[in-house]
Formats: C-alpha cells, sequence, structure tokens
C-alpha cells in the first residue's frame, strides 16, 4: 500500500536519529569551512561578532516559538508582532522625544516594556483563540497576522519611522560583546530552564507528546498553551525592538516574513513540529545561528542576495523532511 | 457493610441509548482481596469499571467505599477516592523519565520554581526498589519496554493512595517473563500494602492463579461470584456463557460449493502468528474469539487494510499479488470494518454519498462525470433492499442515523457491488435487536446468492445461530474449529480461552 | 432525532440556507451597500476594475480550494506566480525563442509548467515523505521565490523583465480584450467545479478530505488524490501567472508578494473548511468576489489602504470561528 513505507534499513532508527540529532553541527561547521574559504574576512571575530548581532533579535523569538511548537502549535503572527512592536514603540519616542524626555534611562526602560507588553498581548490573544476556542493555530495566527500588521499600519501611518536611539542598546556592547548577544544568552538560559527544569516545562512537554495522557493525569492543558503562546508573543516583541534598533528604521516591510525565518531556525535546531521535542540551548541558539551565518557568509562572497532564500528554503525542506518521518498521522 | 469490605455495589444498573448493559449488579470488594472478573466480550465489564472509575455515571444503584457513600463524576473524583485504573493505553509521556512520569502532576518544586531533581530522584528510586521497575529514574519512558511501561504506571497509581486498583487485560502486550513480575508485584500489592484489586482478563489460567474471588458477568448480569478454592475451569465457563439459547435466527436453504478463498500461514507481528482458513461458496463462517485474539489483525490484512507480514492468499483460483483494498474491491470482495465511526462511514456527509462510496467507480460516464440518476438509484435501492430508515438519504447525514441504521448504510455500500466474498467485523455491535436481525437476513440472502461470508464476532450466540462453521482465535492462531452440529458454547469458550485443561 | 426534523422543516431548511449560503448574502449585501454609499461604485470604470481585480487571484484561489478541501494548505502558490511570471517573460523577451512565434506559446507552457512541477514536488513532499503541506509548501514557496528573484537580477538590469511580446497583453486584458482575461478566469473556474461536483475525481476529493481512512477501505486512491490536488493547485496558480504576467507587461518576481492572505482569506470566508472535506468552488469565487469588493470599497471610500489589513484579519477570524462553531454544532450539512 505505502510506496515507502521505511528507509533502507541501515539507516534506520540507529543512524538517523544519531545524524537528526548532531546532523546540524556538522552543516554548520561546513558552512563554516567553505565561507572561509572564499572569504578570509569570514572566519574573524569581528565578523562572529557581526554574525552573533545580526543572530540575537531573531533568535529571542525562536526562543518563543519552542514553547509553542512544543505543544505542537505555531504561531506565524511573530513577524508582524515585531512590527506592531516596532511601530508603537516608535511613535513612543516620539512623544517623549517631543516631551524631550528620551534619552533617560527611564524612557529606555519604558521602550522595551512596552515592547514586551505590546508583544505578550498579542500572544495572549493566540492563546485565548487556541486553547480556549480550538482554532486551528495556523489560521488563529494568521488572522492576529493580519489584524497586526493592520493596527501597526494604522498607527504608524503607514510611514518609516526612525528610531536611530534604539541603536544605543541594539548596537552597543560591552567589552566587545554586544548587547543583544547578551541578553539573548540570559534569555536562553533562562528560558531552557524554564522549559527542562520548571514543573510548566515538563507539562509542556507532556501536552506535546501525548494531549490526552496529559488531560488524564489532570494537567491544565487551556493554562499551559495560552502561557507559551503567551511566551512567544512577548519573546518575539522584545526581539522586534532589538531588530528595529539594528535596521535603524521601521518600515511599512520591516520584519516581513520573520516568522518563517523563526519557524526554520527552531526546527533546524532540534524542536518538533509535531510536538513533545524541543531544544532551546543549544538547538535555538544552534539554528538561528546557521540561518544567519549562511546569511552573512553568503554576502561575504558577493552571492546573489536572493541564493540564501534558496538555501535556506532547501535546508528547512530537509530538516521537516527528517522530522516527519516519524509523522504517523494523516496525509494533509 | 461489613468491616473488611473496602467497596459496595448495590443495585447497579447503566444503560446506552436505550439498550441496558448493565442489570442490576450487586457485588462487594473485600479489602485486600483479589477479585476476579470475567466475561465475554461485552458482558459489561469494562462498563462496570468505567461506573466505578467515574468515567461515565450510573444510571441507578448506590457506590459506597470505605463505609462512605461514592458518587465519582469524573475519573480524577475516583482517583481522589483512591480507585486507580490500568488501563490498556497508559498515560504516559514517552519523551519524560521515569521519575517526571511519576510526579508528573505533582512535581516537587524548590527556589526558583525549580523542579527539585535531586529529591524526586530519591523518591522515585525508592519505589523503583519497592516495586522492582526496571528502569532508572531518569530513564525516558520512550525506551522502556511495555512491561517496564506498566509497571511504572501502577507505581504512579500506589503513590496516589490507590486502595483499588483495577487492571483491564493488563497481559495483552506482556512477555512471559514481564507477566511473572507482573504477578509478583500483585501479591506484594495486596498483601504488603493492603491494596484490593480487580483483576479483569479472560485468560482463566492467570485468573485462577491471581484471584481469591471470582466474579462472572453475562450480558450486564452478575452470574456468580465465589471463592477460587470452590471453582474451578468448566464450572467458570459455564457460568460465562450458560445461557438459554432462546433467539430465534432466521435460516435460509443455500448449497455451499467449493473452496474459493484460501489464506496461507498469514503473519503480522504477534497479533496474527500464521493462520490458515478455507471458505467456500455460499459458506457463513464465523470467527470466535476473545480480546486480543487477533481476529480483527487477521480480516485487516486479509483485505490490505493493514500489511501482512507473510501469508498466501488465493481467491477463485488467482493468487493475490497484492493486496490493498483497492485491489482486494477489484477481486470482488468486501469488508466491513469494526470501527464504523472511523473507517466505515464519513459521519458528516449525507447517507446518499456513504451508500455510493464503493461502487462510484462505476458509475461514471464520459470524461469521469459521475451518472446522478444511477447514484440516487443505487442509493435508493439500498435503502429500500436493507431497510434503512432514512427520510431523505441525499440530505441526512450519516451520523444522525440511528447505530442500527448506520451499519446497514455500510453494508448497503457494499452489496450494491454484490461482491463474492465478504468480510464482516461485529457487524452487530451497537445494533438494536431488531435491526441485528435483519442484518442476519442479509447476510443469509448474500451466502443464498452464492456469496462467502466471513463473520467475525464476539457475541458467541450470533454465530452459532447464523453460522455453518465457527473457527475459534486465540493467541493469534485459529485453535479450533466447529461444524454446526458441534456447535456447544463451553467448548467455544473452552477454545477461546486456550483450549488446554479440562 | 431532533436536528433531522429541524433541518427538514422549513424554517430549519432556511437556516441552514443561510449559514451555507452566507457568503453568497455577505456578497449581495456588500454589493448592495457599495452601490449605495460608495462613491462612483457603479460607474464603469469601476465595475470594470472590479472584474479585472477579481481575476487577480480567481484563478490561483480556485487552485488552493483543493488543497484546503484536504485540510491542507499551499504557501508555494504565490511562488510559482513570481516564478512563472520570471521565467516565462524570459522566454518570451530574452530566451532563444523571443520574437519568434514560438515565444507566445513557449511563454504560456514555461509558466504554467512551472507551476506543475512545483506541485508535484509539492504532491511528493506530502505522499511519499509524509511531510504536512503547510510546511512542504512553506519550503517549495522560499526555495521558489528565492528562485524567481535571483533569476529576474540575473537576466534583468532592474527589477522586471520587459520587453514581451505585445499581442501577449491580450491576456491581461489590454486593447480593448478587457473580458479576455475574466473568460479565461470564469472559464477556468466552471472547469475547476465541474472537476469537483461532477466527476469521479471530485468525490475523492470531498471524501479523502472528510475521512481519509474511510476512503481507504472503501477502495478510493488516497494518495493519488492528494497528489493530484496539489499538482492541481499548482497548475491553476500557473495559469495565474499567466493572466498576471499578461497584466502587468512584465515579468515580475515578487509577484504575489501580497496576496497570499487574500487568497487564504478568500477561500475560508468564502466558507471551505480548513479542516478539509466541505467547501467549493463557487464557494471561493463568491469569496474572491468579496474580497474584491472589500478592496474597491475601501479605496473608493478614502479610507487607507492598511486599514484593509485588519478588517481582513478581523474576517479570517470570524469565518474561522463559524468553521469551528459549526462543525461542533453541526448546524449545516457540509
Amino acid at each position: 500500500m505505502d510506496a515507502v513505507t521505511t528507509l533502507p534499513r541501515l539507516s534506520s532508527r540507529r543512524l538517523l536519529p544519531l545524524l537528526y540529532q548532531y546532523g546540524i553541527y556538522l552543516v554548520l561547521g561546513v558552512m563554516i569551512v567553505y565561507f572561509s574559504t572564499t572569504n578570509p574576512n569570514f572566519l574573524t571575530v569581528r565578523n562572529a561578532m557581526i554574525v552573533l548581532q545580526q543572530a540575537a533579535p531573531i533568535g529571542i523569538g525562536v526562543i518563543g516559538m519552542a514553547f509553542v511548537l512544543v505543544v505542537a502549535g505555531i504561531d506565524i503572527s511573530v513577524g508582524q508582532n515585531m512590527f506592531l512592536v516596532a511601530t508603537l514603540v516608535g511613535i513612543a519616542m516620539r512623544s517623549m522625544e517631543a516631551a524631550g524626555y528620551l534619552g533617560t534611562v527611564g524612557s529606555y526602560a519604558i521602550i522595551y516594556a512596552i515592547a514586551i507588553v505590546v508583544g505578550a498581548l498579542l500572544g495572549a490573544v493566540n492563546g485565548i483563540l487556541v486553547a480556549r476556542f480550538q482554532l486551528v493555530p495556523f489560521i488563529a495566527t494568521l488572522a492576529t497576522m493580519g489584524i497586526a500588521r493592520g493596527v501597526a499600519l494604522i498607527a504608524g501611518n503607514s510611514k518609516v519611522a526612525f528610531v536611530p536611539k534604539l541603536g544605543v542598546i541594539s548596537n552597543g556592547s560591552i567589552g566587545g560583546v554586544p548587547y543583544v548577544v547578551i541578553t539573548l544568552l540570559v534569555l536562553a538560559i533562562v528560558f531552557d530552564y524554564v522549559l527542562r527544569r520548571t514543573p510548566y516545562g515538563r507539562q509542556v512537554m507532556a501536552i506535546g507528546a501525548d494531549p490526552v495522557a496529559a488531560q488524564k493525569v489532570g494537567i491544565r492543558i487551556d493554562r499551559d498553551v495560552f502561557l507559551a503562546y503567551l511566551i512567544c508573543g512577548a519573546l518575539a516583541g522584545l526581539g522586534g525592538v532589538l531588530s528595529a534598533g539594528q535596521v535603524g528604521a521601521v518600515a511599512v516591510y520591516f520584519a516581513d516574513g520573520n516568522e518563517f525565518l523563526v519557524i526554520s531556525a527552531a526546527v533546524l535546531g532540534g524542536t518538533s513540529l509535531f510536538g513533545g521535542k524541543a531544544s532551546i540551548l543549544p538547538g535555538a541558539l544552534i539554528g538561528i545561528l546557521l540561518v544567519t551565518t549562511i546569511v552573512n557568509g553568503m554576502t561575504m562572497m558577493n552571492a546573489s542576495p536572493y541564493a540564501y532564500k534558496i538555501v535556506r528554503g532547501g535546508i528547512i525542506f530537509l530538516a521537516v523532511m527528517v522530522d516527519s518521518l516519524n509523522y504517523k498521522g494523516e496525509l494533509r | 457493610m461489613p468491616a473488611d469490605d473496602v467497596l459496595t455495589l448495590r443495585n447497579i444498573t447503566k444503560s446506552f441509548f436505550g439498550a441496558q448493559v448493565l442489570h442490576g449488579i450487586n457485588l462487594a470488594v473485600r479489602r485486600g482481596e483479589v477479585l476476579g472478573l470475567v466475561g465475554e466480550n461485552g458482558a459489561g465489564k469494562s462498563t462496570l469499571m468505567n461506573v466505578l472509575g467515574g468515567v461515565v455515571s450510573r444510571d441507578g444503584g448506590s457506590m459506597e467505599l470505605k463505609g462512605s457513600p461514592f458518587e465519582p463524576t469524573s475519573p480524577r473524583d475516583a482517583l481522589k477516592a483512591g480507585i486507580a485504573f490500568i488501563h490498556q493505553e497508559l498515560s504516559l509521556f514517552s519523551n519524560l523519565t521515569v521519575a517526571e512520569n511519576i510526579f508528573i502532576d505533582e512535581l516537587p518544586t524548590g527556589p526558583l520554581w525549580s523542579v527539585q531533581y535531586a529529591q524526586m530522584r530519591a523518591k522515585a528510586q525508592e519505589y523503583i526498589d519497592a516495586f522492582g521497575v526496571e528502569a532508572t529514574p531518569v530513564t525516558k519512558i520512550g525506551s522502556l519496554p511495555m512491561g517496564v511501561r506498566q509497571t511504572v504506571e501502577i507505581t504512579k497509581a500506589v503513590i496516589k493512595n490507590a486502595e483499588i486498583i483495577i487492571f483491564d487485560e493488563p497481559t495483552t502486550s506482556l512477555s512471559q517473563k514481564e507477566k511473572e513480575s507482573l504477578f509478583k508485584l500483585i501479591d506484594r500489592l495486596h498483601h504488603e500494602y493492603g491494596i484490593s484489586i480487580i483483576y479483569i482478563s479472560h485468560i482463566l489460567e492467570d485468573v485462577f492463579a491471581l484471584c481469591d474471588r471470582i466474579a462472572v458477568l453475562r450480558d450486564g448480569s452478575l452470574v456468580g461470584v465465589d471463592d477460587r478454592a470452590r471453582l474451578d475451569k468448566p464450572a467458570v465457563i459455564r457460568m460465562m456463557v450458560g445461557r438459554d439459547l432462546s433467539q430465534v435466527y432466521p435460516k435460509v436453504e443455500k448449497t455451499i460449493g467449493d473452496v474459493v478463498y484460501e489464506a496461507r500461514d498469514v503473519v503480522q507481528g504477534r497479533a496474527v502468528r500464521g493462520v490458515s482458513l478455507e471458505l467456500r461458496a455460499g459458506e457463513i463462517v464465523g470467527l470466535f474469539g476473545l480480546m486480543g485474539a487477533g481476529r480483527t489483525e487477521l480480516v485487516r490484512c486479509l483485505f490490505g487494510v493493514d500489511r501482512m507480514e507473510s501469508g498466501q492468499i488465493t481467491f477463485r483460483g488467482r493468487k493475490l499479488r497484492s493486496i490493498t483494498p483497492e485491489d482486494c474491491i477489484r477481486q470482488g470482495m468486501a469488508f466491513v470494518t469494526e470501527d464504523r465511526r472511523q473507517e466505515g462511514l464519513f459521519m458528516p456527509k449525507p447517507v446518499k454519498d456513504n451508500l455510493v462510496a464503493v461502487g462510484l467507480r462505476h458509475m461514471t460516464g464520459l470524461l469521469g462525470m459521475v451518472k446522478r440518476p444511477q447514484e440516487t438509484a443505487e442509493a435508493a435501492k439500498a435503502v429500500g433492499d436493507l431497510g434503512i430508515r432514512v427520510q431523505h438519504p441525499e440530505r441526512q447525514q450519516a451520523k444522525s442515523l440511528s447505530g442500527g441504521n448506520q451499519q446497514k448504510v455500510v453494508l448497503g455500500k457494499w452489496i450494491s457491488q454484490q461482491p463474492t466474498m465478504f468480510i464482516l467485523d461485529e457487524p452487530t455491535r451497537g445494533v438494536d435487536v431488531g435491526a441485528k436481525h435483519e442484518i442476519y437476513e442479509i447476510i443469509n440472502g448474500m451466502a443464498k446468492k452464492g456469496a462467502t461470508v466471513l463473520f467475525v464476532s464476539s457475541e458467541m450466540e450470533e454465530l452459532m445461530g447464523v453460522c455453518d462453521r465457527i473457527l475459534v482465535m486465540h493467541g493469534g492462531k485459529i485453535i479450533g474449529a466447529l461444524e454446526r452440529s458441534e456447535y456447544h458454547q463451553e467448548r467455544i469458550m473452552h477454545l477461546a480461552l486456550g483450549g488446554r485443561g479440562s | 432525532m431532533d436536528t433531522i426534523t429541524a433541518r427538514t422543516s422549513t424554517l430549519g431548511r432556511l437556516r441552514s440556507f443561510v449559514l451555507s449560503e452566507s457568503i453568497l448574502l455577505l456578497l449581495l449585501l456588500m454589493f448592495g451597500a457599495a452601490a449605495l454609499f460608495a462613491p462612483g461604485f457603479l460607474s464603469l470604470f469601476n465595475i470594470k476594475n472590479l472584474l479585472l481585480q477579481s481575476v487577480d487571484i480567481m484563478v490561483i484561489s480556485v487552485g488552493m480550494t483543493f488543497v484546503l478541501l484536504n485540510g491542507g494548505i499551499d504557501f508555494s502558490c504565490v511562488a510559482v506566480l513570481a516564478m512563472g511570471s520570471v521565467f516565462g517573460a524570459w522566454t518570451m523577451a530574452r530566451s532563444p525563442v523571443a520574437n519568434t512565434f514560438l515565444a507566445i506559446p513557449a511563454g504560456i507552457l514555461m509558466m504554467v509548467g512551472i507551476g506543475l512541477v512545483v506541485g508535484a514536488i509539492n504532491g511528493l513532499s506530502v505522499v511519499v515523505l509524509k511531510m504536512p503541506s503547510f510546511i512542504a509548501t512553506l519550503a517549495t514557496m522560499m526555495v521558489g521565490s528565492g528562485v524567481a528573484v535571483w533569476f529576474a537580477s540575473l537576466v534583468a538590469e532592474k527589477a522586471s523583465i520587459i520587453g514581451l511580446p505585445e499581442s501577449f497583453f491580450i491576456l491581461g486584458g489590454d486593447q480593448g480584450y478587457i473580458l479576455l482575461p475574466v473568460v479565461i478566469a470564469v472559464a477556468l473556474a466552471l472547469l475547476a467545479h465541474w472537476l469537483l461536483s461532477t466527476t469521479l475525481f471530485g468525490r475523492w476529493v470531498y471524501a479523502v478530505g472528510t475521512n481519509p481512512r474511510a476512503a481507504f477501505v472503501s477502495g478510493m486512491p488516497v494518495k493519488r488524490t492528494v497528489f493530484l490536488l496539489m499538482v492541481l493547485s499548482g497548475l491553476f496558480a500557473g495559469v495565474q501567472s499567466v493572466l498576471a504576467t499578461a497584466r502587468n507587461q512584465a515579468g515580475i518576481p515578487s509577484l504575489g508578494d501580497r496576496v497570499f492572505i487574500d487568497i487564504v482569506a478568500s477561500i475560508i470566508i468564502g466558507g471551505t473548511s480548513v479542516f478539509g472535506g466541505s467547501g467549493s468552488v463557487i464557494k471561493t469565487v463568491y469569496g474572491v468576489l468579496f474580497i474584491t469588493l472589500l478592496n474597491n470599497v475601501v479605496n473608493l471610500l478614502g479610507i487607507e489602504w492598511y486599514v484593509i489589513s485588519l478588517i481582513k484579519g478581523v474576517l479570517v477570524l470570524v469565518a474561522a470561528f463559524i468553521d469551528v462553531f459549526s462543525k461542533r454544532v453541526d448546524l449545516v450539512q457540509r
């Protein structure tokens, strides 16, 4: 009945999971070797810092996405989440500037607070739609994606917002290490801890593995799933504001398509789309590192900027293909 | 209630969709005893346990647990009261460790909301040692064999201060060694911990080995409960099946022809371990067995719904090379699955669509367009022929029909193809008496026309009433066959239970 | 038994009708409201615009309906638009067959062919590799749009490829052939509708989308059907690429960047269920008209173009709620 039911004996069971688990390092290694041979400037500390810096804001989003993926959900609104957050932050900054308040520590605190709160709010909406109203996550977040975009465009009058002041944090560094990288590492450590060492983290893993059993043992699925989306939204918001600072301006196509970057990186890092399996440390980091390295390396090669999209598509295809080989559900 | 009774069930009754499933059950469970619960499929064991476990509510009667009224409204209630139910589907998470699974709903936390792993592991290790779990606290459930997983599930139950643990066919997926470990564990549970055990199984040897008392259910009534010492296997079998065969089954005049279908050495995993059978034209052959015998797995392989590992099928003189539903249908075979909701019907679709599902292929004309008049006519014919009670077949959804009518729709979609070989898996399950009879008549009608019928059922009586021959399966093999003249309830049950012993 | 009588009584029938044809009613309502309140709505110019704009996503939405009927989704259709446009334009303007009589046929063949190939890749990914359609098509979308942009940058100085044969543009409604694209789109929609509602294949699509296991046991070719669905979606996207390229009179690698949400919204708001097994091409057509009307009205009323993103998001949400609601409560005969 099946055209292909099992892979040839050699690859099944032993080799494949091993390959999948460590293959990503291999790919990363190969990429690094390849790029350093084509451009001597690639393998420098300075370039490494640039790569890390570029990767960081999105990487923060990847951490959040891991929680949503682990309960077999998905959130495609993160890109527009970032856009909304950046836009609102831009507006806040303009009014703070007018009031002469911009530049103080307090103003920065407010800015980042807004980012996280707005992001969390959007995440909360997603959480309610999926957990409480049982909407298909894909459709629900597709809708919120549109709504977030709409709100952002209305609020910002679809004009470009210049946010150079954000660069203070986004582009700054301490002791040669960019702030954003530090933030990413800290958040990765914190949330990896949440996932692996707190009851919440264990319970979301359980929900992803077997929602029916989770219900039976008394896990509060609604609440846990809601929180997952909340976390994803909040972190996406933070990533958004940090990214805006790096770009320097928030135009209409800011963060466009970032959701796919985030999802790709998560899957590449070992988080399964089907739930029950996630890796933040080192998974999310490796995933975003790989994706960003490819961009960086290809830019240094003067490769056509479009080629990277192709390569990324190819890699995520392979990553998910491997993920899917264990999938026993319906063909949809 | 007597001092040593931990649970008392008084006059428990339950009906589903108008059919009474439990008729006034009175049963007491003593503290620290192992009570065996036996009965045929459909005797009411699962329903009774579901009532006890809070999965379904009872219609009448009362329950007392440790002297106080017990009215669980959910499995959580029952669990809290001290009743643990070890199902065949374990509630374990394969991506978490043994320790995490045991404590999943009450993970110990410390500073920074962290799980106190050291403490948890130590505690888990205690239980592991106490119950002989062959794993470490940090082993992932996913890497453990079934037997060990079951022990973890049992451990969970004991930890929750279970007073009564119900085991539902626990040994179906266990190896002999694992079974022995389980029995040792059960022994300790009731001797050392004073936990009462209700052990449901159809493996009478096990029941006799483990249990202090044995209760027998039949057709929703408690036929008898006695000390094991006072019972023997034949006595239990007699209680399980000793009913008056008062049902009259439709008879039909027909001739049985030559062998048309032959299966040789069909193997599939541990469920089907080398089955061979021969079926003749016009013959209605029954396939009886208890849960886990492998009947459904066998027939699914025969039709290609699941893959058989090895085996040879010859149909009408031709060796079948590839076995898929499509191929089998083309050869003239039909298959009514056990689960009509999941695999038999398109529930949200109209009855008409369901009735033509198989035959649609032959109702096409130019460019693959479906001939609507023909479609409607065939559907109407099926409705008429089978007596399906539906007012507007082209509008009414399949799910709106009663169980009996739904089953007729499933039969109807196949019959319209006039198959020469019919495999039916529990075709009268969940069907009311009236519809059952109509279905028997339909089956008889097909046999009269020369078709071959393989009739899988857990209802011995109907097989005895309708079939020309009955094959009995046990442990993945056909362990016995009886001709009509040899039909004997106890003999059939004896075979189904393994056939060994007196 | 109550539901049966409810559904066959007059009131029940009315309620059923209202819910299942809600999109049509909505559409009429919208049209009426627009005619009354939107300035310049009923002008010839505007109606003409409306028709042409609806064609922009009509064919591709109809194609994707097939995939949604199976509970899946096809992200790559927009990449097919881009790739088709770019490669097709190149064929007609820069390739060896450019400026010959073969240019247009070859171009069209190229565009449709790309759709077929992408559809086949998606189909294989879903059926053989068992990848969920949304991720498989996501990957092909990324690769595809990357290829489109990269190829365009190779062969064109600016972002788009121009210099296509003028006679090709009639497929876009140029030179008074206003109705040609409309006719083509309608024809294809009718073809798709015919396929789904009258042929055996169509029945298989609905059956597989409703209950693949029952379909399998009943002898329907489940894998073949799912594969073909994906191919059809790609094919229709390819045809849309032809129409779009003709309308834009150039090969544009960024084609389709903004329309994905319109396509999905059209299908969902039209009433096709994301769970599979229920819906139709007609509903998608109404959905497309509705979305186009919405865009048009928003424009005419002078509302900023970006408000519409918000409105669409809300509408998708509402449609999703109705979808879940009707699945649970089961008011409509699906």
